[in-house]
């Protein structure tokens, strides 16, 4: 620690203690002068200096020596560097740090504050951006509000309506009033559920802070593909992220060191010409590694976007979502594209292969599944035992589903043609198959 | 048939203001509410210009503003489209594609024939 900082705490304890500049040099054996200059910070101090002033302090010396305040001076710097503050005197940190011990906590603890709300709205823009089912309600809210916008500003401006035209333009509005009231009825509610449960729980944050995490990366991570990686490379990697919570970061680790095992078990360049080769069919590619087929969606799942590929008739790689459960259908990783939203924690479209695969575990399902929308994805599903049984204890699955809306250029067209065709949903709620036998929830579009 | 400004679009109140809007500037309406047949429908009418809505049920503006951007005999229709979802990417996408003019919903109504008077002018 800089000898600026243990000078002022000298001071600062002294002060606390009632004792004079004077008093305390007798105490510790030195002089005035000799004091004056260490508290003034123009003079460093150690061993047996230090062990004397701290005893007469009554405190222990590693009060005084130790960069206990570290983190604290490190909070502090990230404070004023992410104000852009060129105003705060930073030279003078660790003087404040030790004269002001108390209002430096406080600041610091402001600003951990300040950085906890700014996630958190992060989390909830995040939320409103993706949310399939507010993103729905928008997009029926508008064209409520397009009808009733152009449908009144007909009746207000055009003299010569007749009579029958004016009452269906009046019943119309009559309709999309009540349309939007329900739609913002149920977008409330929906709110108000998320409010008093998902929004507030933990897991939710954690799984933002992770997904942040990986789509800052854009869900890969070329140090992880060096071969014979150390483990000391996901190390800084969890560092620069900061994770405050050892659950999130335990889970980014776990994640992290799957990404490295896998990565080594399929070596970039012997697997990106494979899977060329092979049309980026994951079980071909599995029997070639002899690897896991999960493992095979996740590195298919976490192969870069900007890598060029000479000779071959692809410009990019295929982009590649993922999407992980347990035998209950609650989520265990998730990479979501832009056209296909995937769900936080479960409760998707039942009709996704992703379910259907864990009816029949170890058997590969490729389809294409199409929605609401009209885009279409192929996917393969696979579910396998997960294990962890023990006496009397059910054997454990998982499922996954990988999914590429990028497969027209690698799939040959009479293959696309023999596969099954799903129309699927994303989940009840936003869903417009009004007929849908699987159906469990009333969507909003039922108002339509 | 000549002068016909051909709608697609889901919503049938949407369609009844925009045709009741059209028909009084002087252009013939046709109209279309799915996405499934769409590029059909644009061959059988060869309309002056395409109204279409990004998200339509069963096939998607973006991949009728395609279709109609590879057929050479509809492939210099305007088209003009619309949508809910003003977001950048989904105006870029139409651009991309080969959009002539892209509005969000809710739009004016002078707006809209201005714009589509321009278009066909």
């Amino acid at each position: 620690m800089a000898r600026s900082l243990l000078g002022t705490r000298i001071r600062e304890r002294r002060r606390a203690k009632n004792l004079s500049q004077t008093a305390l040099a007798g105490k510790a054996g030195i002089s005035t002068s000799y004091m004056n200059l260490i508290e003034h910070n123009h003079r460093g101090i150690a061993g047996r200096t230090l062990l004397a002033i701290a005893d007469s302090l009554d405190i222990d010396p590693k009060e005084l020596s130790e960069g206990a305040d570290q983190a604290l001076l490190a909070r502090l710097q990230e404070a004023a560097s992410s104000a852009g503050n060129t105003e705060a005197e930073i030279d003078r940190l660790e003087e404040y740090v030790g004269r002001f011990p108390g209002w430096s906590q406080l600041s610091a603890q402001l600003f951990e504050k300040m950085q906890d709300q700014e996630q958190r709205l992060l989390v909830l823009s995040d939320r409103l951006g993706k949310d399939p089912f507010f993103s729905e309600a928008m997009h029926l809210m508008l064209s409520n509000v397009t009808v009733l916008k152009s449908t009144s500003e007909i009746l207000a401006t055009t003299t010569d309506i007749s009579r029958e035209q004016s009452g269906r333009f009046f019943s119309n509005m009559q309709t999309e009033s009540s349309r939007l009231t329900e739609t913002i009825t149920k977008l409330l509610a929906y709110f108000d559920d998320t409010n008093s449960s998902e929004t507030k729980s933990q897991t939710n944050v954690v799984h933002s802070k992770l997904e942040q995490f990986w789509e800052s990366h854009d869900f890969h991570i070329a140090d992880l593909e060096k071969p014979n990686s150390d483990i000391d490379l996901i190390k800084p990697i969890l560092k620069t992220w900061q994770f405050k919570d050892t659950g999130e970061e335990e889970q980014a680790k776990k994640t992290l060191n799957r990404y490295r095992r896998v990565a080594e078990q399929m070596p970039f360049d012997d697997f990106v010409q494979t899977a060329l080769r092979t049309a980026f069919n994951p079980v071909h590619l599995a029997s070639e590694f002899n690897s896991d087929i999960h493992d095979v969606f996740f590195r298919l799942a976490h192969l870069p976007q900007n890598c060029s590929l000479k000779n071959h008739k692809q410009d990019a790689l295929p982009r590649f979502g993922l999407i992980e459960c347990d035998g209950s259908g609650g989520v265990l990783f998730r990479k979501p594209l832009k056209t296909l939203s995937l769900p936080r924690k479960s409760s998707a479209c039942p009709l996704w292969p992703l379910y259907r695969a864990i009816s029949q575990p170890m058997q590969p399902i490729r389809s294409v599944i199409e929605t609401p929308t009209g885009e279409s994805f192929i996917t393969h599903s696979y579910a396998q035992w997960s294990g962890g049984g023990d006496y009397g204890l059910p054997e454990t699955v998982k499922s996954a589903m990988l999914f590429t809306a990028d497969y027209q250029s690698f799939t040959p067209a009479q293959e696309r043609r023999s596969l099954p065709m799903l129309k699927v949903g994303l989940n009840c709620e936003v869903c417009p198959r009004s007929k849908c036998s699987s159906r469990r929830a009333d969507s909003i579009l039922d108002s339509r | 048939m000549a002068n016909t400004v051909l709608l697609i679009e889901d919503e049938p109140h949407i369609v009844e203001a925009l045709s009741f809007l059209l028909t009084r500037e002087g252009w013939n309406v046709a109209t279309h509410s799915d996405g499934q047949n769409a590029v059909s429908k644009v061959l059988d009418i060869m309309p002056i210009l395409v109204v279409l809505d990004v998200m339509l049920p069963n096939k998607g503006g973006m991949e009728i503003l395609h279709d109609i951007r590879n057929q050479t005999a509809i492939s210099k229709i305007p088209v003009l489209m619309l949508t809910a979802k003003g977001q950048q990417r989904d105006r870029q996408a139409a651009e991309e594609a080969g959009v002539s003019l892209f509005m969000t919903k809710p739009f004016s109504n002078q707006k809209i024939v201005e714009n589509i008077r321009k278009l066909v002018s």
